[in-house]
C-alpha cells in the first residue's frame, strides 16, 4: 500500500527521505505478523486485521490517517492515497464490508477533510465468478468519478501495443456532464515510460 | 440500474414531486460539496454515494440533512453524525422529532450502504416500521426516498424490497443522452401502472422530461425491426447470380418437353409396328476369312 504526494517527474527515493512519500509495505508489515510466533510487540501493527482475528482494518486507516494529516506549519498540498490492490485483501479473507469501510473511511479523509484523491487498483473482469470481488469492483465504480481500466488487446499480443486502456469519466452533477465520457488509448510500457496513442496508431500498423 | 423506492405513501403527483425536491435539494447539496465531499452518485432527488443520510424536509429550514458519511462507524469520534447503530425505529424517530415538524419527505441515501453492513431483515423491519412509529411520536413522513444500486445485492432482496416499495423507479443510461427512467406504481385498488419515461439532469439539478416512447414510434421500430430480421434470415438476398424468373423465362422453361413426359406425339411414334423384318447388311473385307463350316476359325485359341 502506497502513499505519496506527488508523482510528477520526482524521485520517489527523494521524496520519500522528505516525507513526500509514505510507502506503507504490506508485504513486510504481513510478515512480522505471519511469522512473529506469538510475540507480540507493544506497538500496533496496522495489518493486524491478516491475522485472521476478524478485526475491522480501523488501524490501518488510523495508520493512513496519521501519514496523511500534515502536522503544524506543513505545507503540503492536497494528498493522494494510492492503494494497490485492495482485491488482495479479499483473498487474505478479510470481509468486504471491512474493505468497504476502509475506502468510505479513506474517502472521508483524503476527499472530505485533505481534498486530496484516493486512487484503488482492483482486478476485475466480466465473466469472473469471484463474485465478492466483482461486488468490490463494482462498490468502487458507483464510487469514483473516474475509472482507468486497462486491459491486454483482444487480438492477442503485439510487440509495439501492450495493451488498452478505457478512461471512463463519470458523468456528473459537478462537471455538468450528463453521461458518462469514454475515451480509448492504446499504450506501451517503455522503460520509465509509458507511451499513449489513439487506437490503430502504433508503430506496428503506422 | 439505480432504483429508487418509494414508500410507505405517494401522494404528491409525480410532476409536483420532481422539481420541487430537486429544487429544494439543490442549494444545501452544492454546500456539502464544497465541503470536499465530492459525491457522484446522486440519482433523481437521492445524493451521495457513500454513507448514508436521512433528511426530513419541512417549511423552513427546509431541509435537515442528518450526516452518516462523515463518520458512521464511530472510528473517528465524530460527534452527531448518525452512525450505523442509529438504523433502528426509536433512534430515528427520536432524531426526526427533533427537526421535522410537519409532514416530512424523508430521502435515504443509500440504502445499499446499510444492506452491505446490516441484516436483510432487520433493515426491512425498520423501513416497514418507520413510518408508523413517527405517527405515532407525532412525526408524519409522508414520503420515504431511498436509492439503492441493483447490481451490488442479490436479486431476491432486490425483490423483497420492491414488494415493500410502492413506487419502483428504474434508472437506466440510455444507449444516447437521455436516461430512462422505468417507474412501476402500485396505485390503490390493487392497480399497477408502469410506464418509461426519459429525461435529462440539466445543470442546477433541474429536472428535464423528455416524454414518453409514443406508441407509434414504438410499433413502427418494432416495424423496421422485423423487416431487418427478415431481410437476415433471407439467404437469397445479395447473391451474384439470378434466382427468379421473368414470365416470359417461366413460360419457355414450362414449355419445355421433360424426357419422362409422353406425350401423343411421343407415345404413337414408339408403339408404331415394325414396318419390315430386321436385316444386317455386312460386306465383308479383305482380311476376312469366311468359312461357313467353322464360324469360329477366326479366333486365336
Amino acid at each position: 500500500i502506497y502513499h505519496f504526494f506527488s508523482l510528477q517527474g520526482v524521485s520517489l527515493a527523494a521524496a520519500k527521505e522528505k516525507g513526500q512519500l509514505v510507502f506503507l509495505e504490506g508485504l513486510k508489515a504481513s510478515k512480522s505478523i505471519l511469522f512473529s510466533e506469538g510475540q507480540q510487540s507493544d506497538e500496533a501493527n496496522p495489518f493486524q486485521f491478516i491475522s485472521g482475528d476478524g478485526s475491522s482494518l480501523r488501524a490501518l486507516h488510523d495508520c493512513v490517517r496519521a501519514a496523511l494529516i500534515p502536522g503544524a506549519g506543513d505545507s503540503r498540498g492536497p494528498p493522494v492515497l494510492m492503494v494497490d490492490d485492495l482485491g488482495v485483501l479479499l483473498s487474505l479473507d478479510v470481509r468486504l464490508t471491512h474493505i468497504l469501510d476502509f475506502i468510505h473511511y479513506c474517502r472521508v479523509t483524503v476527499n472530505t477533510q485533505l481534498k486530496g484523491n484516493v486512487v484503488v487498483m482492483v482486478h476485475s473482469s466480466e465473466d469472473s465468478e469471484d463474485e465478492e470481488n466483482e461486488r468490490l469492483a463494482k462498490s468502487l465504480r458507483h464510487q469514483s468519478h473516474r475509472i482507468l481500466w486497462a486491459q491486454g488487446l483482444a487480438t492477442g499480443f503485439c510487440k509495439e501495443v501492450h495493451g488498452e486502456l478505457t478512461v471512463i469519466q463519470r458523468g456528473s452533477w459537478e462537471t455538468g456532464a450528463e453521461s458518462d465520457l469514454l475515451r480509448v488509448y492504446q499504450y506501451k510500457i517503455q522503460d520509465k515510460n509509458v507511451s499513449f496513442f489513439a487506437r490503430g496508431m502504433s508503430a506496428a500498423v503506422l | 440500474g439505480r432504483q429508487l423506492f418509494s414508500s410507505p405513501s405517494w401522494l404528491l403527483p409525480e410532476d409536483d414531486f420532481r422539481p420541487k425536491q430537486c429544487g429544494t435539494f439543490a442549494q444545501p447539496y452544492s454546500d456539502v460539496r464544497g465541503a470536499g465531499e465530492r459525491e457522484r452518485e446522486r440519482a433523481r432527488d437521492a445524493g451521495g454515494a457513500g454513507g448514508w443520510r436521512s433528511r426530513g424536509a419541512r417549511p423552513s429550514p427546509r431541509l435537515f440533512i442528518h450526516d452518516g458519511f462523515r463518520d458512521p462507524l464511530g472510528w473517528s469520534g465524530a460527534r452527531g453524525g448518525l452512525t450505523v447503530g442509529d438504523f433502528s425505529a426509536p433512534q430515528l424517530v427520536l432524531r426526526f422529532s427533533q427537526a421535522a415538524q410537519g409532514p416530512a419527505t424523508l430521502a435515504l441515501d443509500s440504502l445499499s450502504w446499510l444492506l452491505l453492513r446490516l441484516p436483510f431483515p432487520s433493515v426491512c423491519q425498520v423501513l416497514a416500521q418507520l413510518p408508523k412509529k413517527a405517527n405515532t411520536a407525532g412525526v408524519r413522513i409522508r414520503t420515504l426516498v431511498a436509492l439503492l444500486h441493483g447490481d451490488l445485492h442479490p436479486p431476491e432482496q432486490l425483490k423483497a424490497l420492491h414488494s415493500l416499495a410502492r413506487v419502483v423507479v428504474t434508472l437506466k443510461q440510455g444507449d444516447g443522452s437521455p436516461r430512462v427512467a422505468v417507474t412501476l406504481h402500485r396505485k390503490r385498488r390493487n392497480k399497477v401502472v408502469q410506464k418509461k419515461e426519459y429525461f435529462t439532469v440539466l445543470s442546477g439539478f433541474a429536472l428535464k422530461h423528455l416524454g414518453e416512447p409514443s406508441p407509434a414510434a414504438v410499433s413502427g421500430e418494432e416495424v423496421i425491426q422485423k423487416d431487418d430480421a427478415s431481410a437476415v434470415a433471407d439467404p437469397t438476398a445479395n447473391l451474384t447470380f439470378n434466382l427468379r424468373l421473368s414470365e416470359a423465362e417461366r413460360r419457355a422453361k414450362e414449355s419445355v418437353p421433360l424426357p419422362y413426359q409422353f406425350s401423343e406425339e411421343k407415345k404413337s411414334s414408339l408403339l408404331q409396328g415394325p414396318t419390315g423384318q430386321g436385316k444386317i447388311y455386312y460386306e465383308p473385307d479383305a482380311a476376312d476369312d469366311i468359312d461357313d463350316e467353322d464360324p469360329d476359325d477366326d479366333l486365336d485359341v
